[in-house]
């Protein structure tokens, strides 16, 4: 239909904004919430964008047999079209969410943000947290390299140490499917899956129950999201680049029962500790964190604005992670397993 | 988008492929045992192949290919051979194929090749080879304490292998060119939205 020459047209929305409704973005927001620091969670949400799309093309190629596992990464690396790119591209994505996303849960926490009425929204992202926990661990494994196999014998070890509780860990679980299929069956279905249903329950209370920051200034959301694709693309391209200058390797065929390698460097923290504690260390120290992070909205109910023993007990709990993970780096590779 | 996705679709190209997908339904192998250790040898039995035709068997793997033999279907379309696996061949997945005069893949059979105890010092050889000198070769092999051997003397590496990546020019131009729009759009939507 012709359109009339009356017609107001000022106020009238593009085509794409009106055919996918995204005025429905307009929805006041603080002028804040557009700062760095604020965009963390967003940027957190892009990696683990960027991991699954890079994930879903990997395992085209993968075969998470134990015998064709590590044959089918040299697939990947040397014939699967970009393949060695995308590859590194997941290790590198992976690395940049660990760090957005301790970078947003050390915000968040130092900001007392999970206090009333936030503590759904702060659980979900520490659930999430663990979850990123697991996927670095279970990716890991899928190498089926000399440390792809060591990560695979802690799973094994903690699943005989916590018996009932981690004995889907260990190959006595099932005799019809090697551990090593299992490990890729969570890591690319049940963990996504419960990642996305946390991610949907965060985004929707964060949305109903508003970005908690102080501010006299009002934006918009479509406002905030515009910066956040823009800082998300550059952030891409800076780790775009980090996969082609430092590509991921791809350990020697490994040797069972050896003890050799380090893990991926988010996890050092936990190599650290079980070099003090054995194979419990891996059980005791992600316990220990998450289970503060977990029990901290009922610890801090106060409504002051000081600084109680909570964020103080954090910010310690922080700098022995930070310890452990320095000594996990610069500490000699030890044997954990039946230590 | 299309011109994207023509260039995705050339460096999907895979010139030096052993795919070969023209079976011939009649044919069939049968190997004896499926499982054999590097150096091993096996029995290979072939039926209903085109009777007086040349075959070449191949062993494929995911990387490697390793040509056999080449044998004669009898009048019956049978062949009966005992076969050695090569002993570079690596631990893995592999599909022995017999190749019509025509190239075709008439027929093929999975098998699993294992390391022969004698062969785990043989393997790390091999990945030596690959791999090239390391500065600290004695060092990972001296390794932690306890650390354990295969049968046949192979020592756990902590260190990556040298491998040849799939880094052909059309593979560069999509990363390069990925990477340029993202740094573009990224830059352009920052400047474009004030705070």
């Amino acid at each position: 239909m012709p359109r009339s020459d009356t017609e107001p047209t000022a106020s009238r929305p593009d085509l794409v904004t009106e055919r996918l409704a995204l005025t429905g973005l307009d929805y006041p927001i603080p002028a804040a919430a557009n700062r760095f620091r604020h965009m963390l969670g967003g940027l957190t949400a892009f990696f683990l964008t960027i991991l699954v799309l890079t994930g879903v093309y990997l395992a085209q190629f993968y075969d998470p047999s134990p015998e064709g596992a590590y044959d089918s990464v040299r697939f990947i690396i040397v014939r699967a079209p970009l393949g060695d790119w995308i590859r590194s591209l997941h290790y590198w994505s992976a690395g940049a969410a660990v760090l957005t996303i301790t970078a947003h849960l050390a915000v968040t926490f130092w900001r007392r943000v999970y206090r009333r009425p936030r503590e759904i929204t702060w659980w979900a992202g520490v659930a999430m947290a663990g979850l990123l926990f697991l996927f670095l661990v279970t990716g890991t494994a899928l190498r089926n390299d000399q440390e792809g196999s060591e990560a695979l014998a802690h799973f094994v070890a903690g699943g005989n140490l916590t018996g009932l509780l981690g004995r889907f860990f260990t190959p006595e679980f099932t005799a019809s499917t090697p551990l090593l299929s299992r490990i890729f069956s969570l890591h690319t279905s049940a963990l996504p899956l419960a990642l996305v249903a946390l991610m949907g329950l965060h985004f929707w209370l964060i949305r109903h129950l508003g970005i908690s920051v102080r501010s006299d200034g009002s934006s918009v959301f479509r406002t905030h999201l515009r910066r956040l694709t823009g800082v998300a693309l550059l952030t891409f391209a800076v780790v775009g680049f980090a996969a082609v200058l430092f590509p991921e390797g791809l350990g020697y065929p490994a040797v069972a029962g050896a003890e050799i390698t380090k893990p991926f460097w988010p996890v050092l923290w936990i190599y650290g500790l079980e070099n003090l504690l054995g194979a419990w260390g891996m059980i005791l120290g992600p316990t220990l964190l998450f289970g503060f992070l977990a029990l901290t909205p009922l610890f801090d109910r106060s409504e002051a604005d000081r600084r109680g023993w909570v964020s103080w007990t954090g910010l310690l709990l922080g700098l022995v992670v930070v310890g452990f993970w320095l000594y996990g780096v610069f500490g000699e590779a030890q044997q954990h397993i039946g230590m | 988008m299309t011109k994207f996705l023509l260039a995705l679709m050339v460096a999907t190209a895979t010139p030096g492929g052993t795919l070969n997908l023209a079976y011939h339904p009649e044919a069939t192998l049968k190997v004896s045992p499926a499982s054999v250790a590097a150096g091993g040898s096996l029995s290979v039995e072939g039926s209903r192949f085109e009777a007086g035709d040349h075959y070449k068997l191949v062993l494929q793997g995911v990387l490697d290919e390793y040509p056999l033999l080449e044998v004669e279907a009898d009048a019956g379309g049978l062949f009966t051979l005992e076969i050695t696996i090569p002993s570079e061949a690596d631990p893995g997945r592999y599909r022995l194929v017999a190749l019509a005069p025509d190239g075709d893949a008439s027929a093929g059979v999975d098998l699993s090749v294992t390391a022969a105890p004698a062969m785990g010092a043989a393997m790390a050889d091999v990945h030596e080879e690959e791999a090239g000198e390391h500065p600290h070769d004695e060092e990972m092999r001296g390794g932690a304490a306890g650390m354990p051997m295969t049968g046949g003397g192979a020592m756990a590496r902590s260190d990556d292998i040298v491998i040849e990546r799939n880094r052909s020019g059309v593979a560069w131009g999509v990363i390069g060119l990925l990477l340029g729009l993202s740094l573009g759009f990224g830059a352009a939507l920052l400047k474009r939205t004030p705070a």
